[in-house]
């Protein structure tokens, strides 16, 4: 799993649970049409976290949360079609 | 500013400014042990964590002889430096803390058990396996040491609006609960709690757990009267 930034783990509690509120609510949107890996990323516990915490990096270092998860959805669209 | 305020500022610059790459003295340790701002910073090892560790060692009797507890522990939250420091060999720990600083003093005092014990640090809460409502797969633990506080934004976002009504209104009643999921069959949940909140925390968790699992778990009930302040539960 990827380390957290400095930056993230500095913030206060609630800076922090407000980051994860935002996410939520993103993901929340997502659906099997709309993106599909990440949907599918979403069935299971380990993967979810660790899409949460991509998402909490990239929320950090300022990028877009809709560019992001259309980012993170093309990445593992691309890693399952190598892997076939 | 208070000295005491003033020596965890300090303390907090120590860590921020270190390298990556830093080795911890004998002298730098001693420093961190004097960090009071911990969810555990009013648990006497000792007292508490000592208690810990004997309850654990009844639940297996061939443990006993060998002070040993070969088995897998999840540490939630406040306690979980001085719950390794105390602990038995064998144990194989994941370690859960959302507050960065004391995250990085529980990694500084703890490394050193490496030898005898597993040790895996997690910046985090448990209340993230249980958001947008999928907890298939969930980890499981012989052992689950919860010492949660009296509030917390993150279990607020609970998938389940009970639960997240719950985190809003008792984290402690909340973690209790949810650190329960993480219980593999004939493991047990310790929940420590302040003796003023005990039953009522212990009523709350019981409950709710009772509306979740169904009857697979069986407890003490705890007493009135006297100084107990460890809630057990096992998973039948």
């Amino acid at each position: 799993m990827t380390d957290l930034p400095l930056l993230y783990m500095m913030k206060s509690h609630t800076e922090r649970a407000e980051m994860h509120e935002e996410i939520l609510m993103a993901l929340e949107n997502i659906s099997s049409s709309s993106l599909q890996n990440i949907y599918r990323q979403l069935q299971n516990v380990d993967a979810k976290r660790v899409l949460i915490r991509e998402l909490l990096i990239s929320m950090t270092m300022g990028t877009d949360l809709s560019t992001s998860l259309f980012q993170i959805d093309n990445t593992i669209g691309k890693d399952a079609q190598y892997e076939e | 500013m208070e000295a005491r305020q003033r020596l965890n500022k300090s303390i907090e610059s120590f860590i921020i400014n270190k390298r990556s790459d830093y080795v911890y003295s004998i002298g730098d340790l001693n420093f961190l042990r004097k960090y009071d701002k911990c969810e555990d910073a009013g648990l006497n090892e000792n007292v508490v964590f000592k208690k810990v560790w004997e309850l654990a060692s009844n639940m297996e009797e061939e443990v006993k002889p060998e002070n040993r507890f070969n088995g897998d522990v999840l540490i939630t939250h406040g306690g979980s430096g001085k719950a390794i420091t105390s602990a038995p060999d064998g144990a194989s720990f994941h370690v859960m803390n959302h507050d960065y600083f004391c995250h990085e003093i529980t990694k500084s005092l703890t490394s050193g058990r490496q030898k005898e014990n597993f040790l895996r640090y997690d910046f985090g809460s448990i209340a993230e396996y249980f958001y947008l409502g999928n907890t298939n797969g969930l980890p499981s633990y012989d052992l689950v040491i919860t010492h949660p506080p009296a509030k917390c934004r993150f279990a607020e976002l609970d998938y389940d609006e009970t639960l997240a009504q719950l985190g809003r209104s008792d984290a402690r009643a909340y973690y209790g609960v949810r650190s329960f999921s993480f219980v593999r069959k004939g493991g047990y949940l310790m929940v420590i709690v302040p003796r003023e909140e005990f039953r009522q925390t212990h009523e709350k968790i019981v409950e709710l757990l009772f509306h979740i699992e169904g009857a697979t778990f069986d407890f003490e009930v705890p007493e009135i009267t006297g100084e107990d302040y460890i809630l057990k539960y096992k998973r039948i």
